[in-house]
């Protein structure tokens, strides 16, 4: 079956089967690899992506429920060559070491950040629990949450 | 991938959802945090999964005091808890219990339905939700029944819906302001099932004070600890009616060990925990 997905700002047609997942799509119909897959069971978050403006894991959902969505994955936040605030934060505070979950923080943080431009602490830990890291021990990545703040705020 | 072939259907009505339903080996969904899981390790091999979140009227929520909190099946969590701030302010042990469900992106995507159709003795959000009276509005093609939610299950993944009917709306009545707490143990932080649950939420504090509490991951099923709330009913909380009460919690379970826990810290901590909450809501004073 066709389905139509708006991914990154670029409509594309796409043929599925019922057992595939929107992740599975992504990577290997689409060939965007941003999104990983980690555990495929939702629990570690590394295939976070927005889906219609809400972060949700994309191992979990069938691609053929996407029909019509629009996607937004960290290759979507380049504009132009230029890299995001949210990705540039994360590389002057060293938020990452093999980068396998980095995609996945940078759009937990991306959504974060669309809804609350001002984190507490405690409110980047609730929105980043479900994207696991195990080689920062996660301060620097709070520390890029913090400065990616920074940087939307000065850029508005 | 998920390993072998289904078909998938996304009605938009519930005539033509029961109509697909009644075909062999359908399965409904919602947010598919529980199916997708099962089914990508095959513990579930549906031929047919009917995806229910297209019913716009599934999607409803609304709230008055006399009818209480009606929530649609298909309403998220995130959804639930983000643009009705009623589920906070007069829901409150229910709000806490959602928030610990899963991550951010597993809220985005669960329902209070699925985690009731799932069935799972850890379920979150049913603890607070048996303190408060829920019933469950299910539907079929032969009609409706409302049951209520301490009926619901039957065991671990088991419930009483029948073949072809489905779980239209949560109704939770209102009574009076109330305050408590849902304190969950677990391995880590988010994103992992309760080693135990306990809802303890206190209607109307300032009144009559009925203290209700319920439990998840100490039994077969979320089970309410009925005999501890009789017996606390209008006794002073003093540090041996609380000890009693706190026994009585306890022995409304019967926790096994598994991969989260054994079953003698279970059996421990159901004691522990209602006291601990009655501790930190500062109605109690003793060790906890």
């Amino acid at each position: 079956m066709t389905i139509t997905l708006n991914v990154n700002g670029k409509n594309v047609q796409v043929d599925v089967q019922p057992n595939e997942t929107l992740l599975d799509v992504l990577r290997n119909k689409l060939y965007i690899t941003g999104p990983k897959e980690g555990c495929g069971n939702g629990e570690c978050g590394a295939c976070t992506i927005l889906y219609n403006g809400k972060v949700v894991n994309s191992c979990l959902v069938l691609a053929l429920e996407a029909d019509g969505a629009e996607i937004l994955t960290i290759e979507g936040l380049t504009k132009d060559g230029r890299l995001h605030p949210i990705q540039e934060a994360f590389i002057e505070e060293n938020a990452f070491q093999c980068g396998f979950c980095t995609p996945g923080f940078v759009i937990s943080t991306k959504a974060l950040l669309d809804r609350n431009p001002n984190p507490s602490n405690e409110d980047i830990i609730e929105a980043l629990a479900g994207n696991l890291c195990r080689c920062t021990g996660y301060q620097t990545i709070l520390k890029a949450v913090k400065r990616a703040a920074e940087k939307l705020g000065v850029e508005k | 991938m998920i390993p072998f072939r289904f078909s998938y259907h996304k009605p938009s009505s519930l005539s033509e959802a029961f109509e697909i339903l009644s075909e062999d080996g359908a399965v409904p969904m919602l947010g598919g945090t529980d199916l997708v899981v099962k089914m990508r390790a095959k513990r579930v091999t549906p031929k047919v999964v009917v995806d229910l979140k297209f019913i716009d009227e599934l999607h409803n929520v609304s709230f008055s005091e006399d009818e209480g909190l009606v929530i649609g099946a298909a309403v998220t969590m995130n959804e639930l808890i983000e643009d009705f701030a009623v589920v906070k302010e007069r829901f409150p042990v229910f709000y806490q219990a959602i928030k610990k469900v899963g991550a951010y992106q597993t809220r985005n995507r669960a329902t209070v339905a699925g985690n009731i159709a799932n069935s799972s003795p850890a379920a979150d959000s049913v603890p607070p939700l048996l303190t408060y009276n829920a019933k469950v509005k299910v539907v079929s093609a032969d009609g409706e029944r409302l049951v209520e939610l301490k009926d619901f299950f039957t065991g671990p993944g088991r419930n009483v819906l029948k073949p072809g009917e489905i779980i239209h709306s949560i109704i939770v009545p209102y009574e009076s302001p109330s305050i408590g707490m849902y304190y969950k143990i677990s391995r880590i932080k988010a994103v992992d099932l309760s080693t135990i649950g306990v809802a303890l939420t206190i209607i109307d504090p300032d009144g009559k004070r009925d203290i209700r509490v319920a439990l998840a991951s100490v039994a077969p099923t979320p089970v309410r600890a009925f005999k501890a709330e009789d017996y606390i009913r209008d006794k002073e909380l003093s540090a041996s009616s609380v000890e009693r009460f706190a026994e009585l919690v306890q022995e409304s379970t019967s926790p096994i060990t598994d991969a989260r826990g054994s079953k003698e810290y279970r059996w421990e901590m159901a004691k522990v925990l209602p006291k601990r909450i009655l501790r930190e809501l500062g109605l109690f004073e003793g060790v906890a």
